[in-house]
């Protein structure tokens, strides 16, 4: 089962957001202060043009997938280590992601809220999703990407004129360093086009226009941008106690309207559409764990992702703070691996072979 | 393998599922529902009195009809966490304050800190950060007693004088958060609206029944002589500097101040003794329809400089006069003169080096001018700085106004 080009540039649309409107804005101004938007704009900027590389690489690939094109490019010995680390940083995301929606429904949508009422029908969500396929995730996110987009910008806007624009002078107040220092620290909150590779072989490009995949990278960027220009405009120095960026937005002010019962019903298509997000990142998890240990049937692999956002949330309810892990050295450089540098490989190795290929040929003839 | 993929056949997934769900969900049919176990706070007075915090629950409970009751229960203790206690046991349900949408603090407490009062009720009882906040003079069971009537009597809710509050006196959010921003930054200043209750009627009182004696927790049980007590908002507000209150400032000076303040949509002014073509010794009331005051700083030498242009549109609204001249019958009349529009700016000018003086004196930088310089200069305000402190820096500012006045058509 094959999604169109349109698809997957919503998909991207959806996981460059998905992480953007939770607790990354305010954990990134300890770091970088009132520059924290440029950081995040750098960085999605740098996202964007690298989807743009895989994109190219799927092109290629033709109908193999990501397992048989890398065996192709790099070996198989070399194709099952990468497949490892893809393991891992599926499984990074999948626990930020599941650990960040149950905090946010049982933390800020409940007074009360035991967190396995939430993450059992989480996981039992997660588990049909993924068991249904990639085409009944990118579809599920295509009729509520419209939604989600107008429902934050409503939000956004909503709380606009309680920004102060002050709050972002003056530029570059501790020089530049400690942009790069947040940056690093952060990373593991972007990159999330890394699902990409688990999509390779399974698009159809035929019908794809030419811009789709540019348009959707723009308004994803454009409406992160606005998010935190105005939870950073709202919120200044208090940013870091903020968990929650896009209901916190929309608490912001002490006014009451009719209206304003909007912004619970965009929050809660918000946390819809983390779910979905969620089940694509579980099926990629599952996907790279196909592949590297060569399992051929789907049970399996999706048992272990299920026990695994399930020990997640039981081992974070009772010892571990996930900051700590997202904001390690180690999630940012299993970033930096699977994000920048894998993509270059596979090129290096793809370019390499078909020269090889070619001499092979002429050598032959 | 077979065989494994035999025993997770669907129907037994579902049959698990099933039972997951149901031995989650059957044993909470046996508790009591959460209204049973639970009050709803819409509103929290706290105060000092005699060493303990005596705190004031407004709690809403669905009446007859769908029509909200309110209720208020009172418990003190010599902590913050057994004033909670107290109260909850008057109850006789556990506090829920998620929908808390006002606190208001006493006097004595507000001079003594409310930051780790703010704290504890935001991080560990989870009050929203948009809930209104205002400091209250007069007793606290007498005012949260007059609060319910109010909202019981003239159905007038708290929340929504203090959104009127907002948009006409503060300028800016009332609430926790706007507080909070206010005491994390350089100058560590917040704002509350001063209101009270009293005995004696004044000019902008809301009468409202209560109680002069209350006794004990639960105060429905209130005994009693019933005497009249006036609520009054009359557009002061309280300074907090580090947390503690500073000082009141009288609605007159708000005034001065909110010229320095865009947002403000608050304002008339007075003009007296006008006499030209028009007027004849005429009183002439203005009502600003619209302000920009735009803000620009810089430095000469090493002083800095504060320059304020500001451009008001105005209506005139009322002329008081003891003899009115013929003239005032002609039509297409503009009633703003010159006459008027050399005093408006005159009387613009001294109010806001009035507001000044105060700030100065005062040592509150209610003008944020802190904020211009250090955004907008930060380099060489860095170094003013080294010569001077926060308390201090506004005395060695220099202030220049610019007042432009236009008709509203």
């Amino acid at each position: 089962m094959k999604i169109n080009y349109r698809q997957l540039s919503i998909l991207v649309f959806m996981s460059f957001i998905a992480l953007k409107f939770l607790a990354l804005p305010g954990l990134m101004y300890v770091d970088s202060a009132n520059m924290s938007w440029l950081v995040t704009l750098v960085l999605m900027i740098v996202d964007g043009i690298y989807v743009f590389l895989i994109l190219d690489l799927m092109k290629k690939c033709g109908q193999k997938n990501i397992f048989e094109f890398l065996c192709y490019c790099l070996g198989p010995v070399l194709a099952r280590a990468f497949m490892a680390v893809l393991v891992v940083k599926y499984a990074l995301v999948v626990a930020n992601i599941s650990k960040g929606l149950e905090f946010f429904v049982v933390e800020n949508f409940y007074n009360d809220l035991k967190w396995l009422v939430f993450v059992l029908p989480l996981i039992l969500l997660t588990n049909f999703m993924v068991y249904k396929g990639i085409r009944n995730i990118a579809r599920v996110n295509e009729i509520i990407v419209w939604p989600v987009l107008f429902g934050c910008i409503y939000i956004a806007l909503k709380s606009i004129s309680g920004v102060d624009l002050f709050n972002f002078l003056p530029f570059f107040k501790d020089g530049v360093a400690p942009l790069f220092s947040s940056g690093f620290n952060h990373l593991s909150w972007f990159g999330s086009s890394g699902f990409m590779f688990m999509l390779f072989g399974k698009v159809d490009f035929s019908n794809g226009k030419k811009y789709t995949m540019l348009k959707y990278i723009f308004l994803a960027i454009a409406l992160t941008m606005l998010m935190h220009v105005v939870f950073y405009g709202l919120f200044d120095v208090t940013s870091p106690t903020h968990s929650f960026c896009l209901s916190d937005i929309s608490q912001f002010s002490s006014g009451h309207s009719s209206i304003d019962e909007l912004s619970w019903l965009v929050v809660s298509l918000w946390v819809t559409a983390q779910a979905v997000q969620l089940a694509l990142f579980s099926f990629c998890m599952m996907q790279a764990i196909k592949y590297t240990f060569n399992i051929k049937n789907d049970v399996f692999p999706i048992l272990f992702v299920l026990i695994y956002i399930f020990t997640w949330s039981f081992i974070g309810e009772n010892t571990v703070r996930l900051e700590v892990v997202f904001l390690s050295a180690f999630s940012s450089i299993i970033t930096i691996l699977v994000q920048y540098i894998l993509p270059i490989i596979i090129y290096i190795g793809y370019a390499v072979n078909n020269v090889k290929r070619k001499k092979g040929a002429k050598c032959k003839s | 393998m077979q065989k494994l993929k035999s025993f997770f056949s669907p129907r037994k997934i579902v049959v698990v599922i099933l039972l997951l769900v149901l031995g989650i969900t059957v044993p909470k049919l046996n508790a009591p529902a959460m209204s049973d176990t639970e009050a709803i706070v819409t509103m929290l007075c706290m105060d000092k009195q005699e060493d303990k915090i005596v705190m004031s629950a407004t709690v809403l409970s669905p009446g007859p009809d769908n029509i909200a009751n309110y209720q208020v229960f009172t418990g003190a203790g010599n902590t913050l966490g057994d004033a909670v206690e107290a109260t909850s046991l008057a109850i006789g349900k556990e506090m829920g304050f998620a929908q808390c949408e006002v606190m208001a603090f006493g006097e004595n407490l507000c001079d003594e800190g409310i930051m780790d009062t703010l704290d504890f009720m935001t991080r560990t009882k989870k009050v929203g950060r948009n809930a209104f906040l205002i400091c209250f003079g007069g007793d606290i069971n007498d005012f949260s007693e007059a609060l319910s009537n109010l909202n019981k009597e003239k159905s007038l809710k708290l929340e929504l004088i203090m959104n009127f509050d907002k948009r006409y006196i503060l300028s800016k959010e009332g609430n926790i958060e706007s507080f909070y921003i206010g005491y994390f930054n350089d100058t560590s200043l917040g704002i509350m609206p001063k209101v009270s209750i009293k005995n004696s009627e004044e000019d902008n009182a809301i009468e409202v029944a209560a109680s002069g004696q209350t006794s004990g927790s639960g105060s429905e049980q209130n005994s009693g002589t019933q005497e009249k007590k006036y609520f009054i908002n009359d557009g002061s507000v309280s300074i907090f500097k580090k947390g503690k209150r500073v000082l009141d400032v009288s609605p007159e000076q708000v005034k001065k101040i909110n010229y320095f303040v865009n947002n403000s949509q608050q304002g008339t002014i007075e003009v007296q003794d006008v006499t030209d073509s028009i007027y004849n010794h005429a009183n002439v009331v203005m009502d600003i329809v619209r302000k920009k005051n735009k803000i620009s700083v810089s430095f000469e030498g090493n002083t800095p400089v504060f320059k304020s242009n500001i451009e008001l549109v105005v209506f005139v609204e009322q002329v008081l006069e003891k003899e009115p001249q013929k003239n005032m019958l002609k039509r297409n009349n503009d009633f703003l003169t010159p006459a008027v529009i050399e005093k408006v700016k005159q009387k613009v000018i001294e109010d806001m080096q009035a507001c000044v003086d105060f700030c100065r004196q005062n040592k509150i930088d209610m003008l944020q001018a802190y904020k211009h310089f250090s955004k907008l200069t930060p380099n060489k305000f860095e170094e003013y700085m080294r010569t001077t402190t926060v308390d201090e820096f506004l005395s060695g500012v220099k202030f220049t106004f610019d007042v432009k006045v236009t008709n509203e058509y």
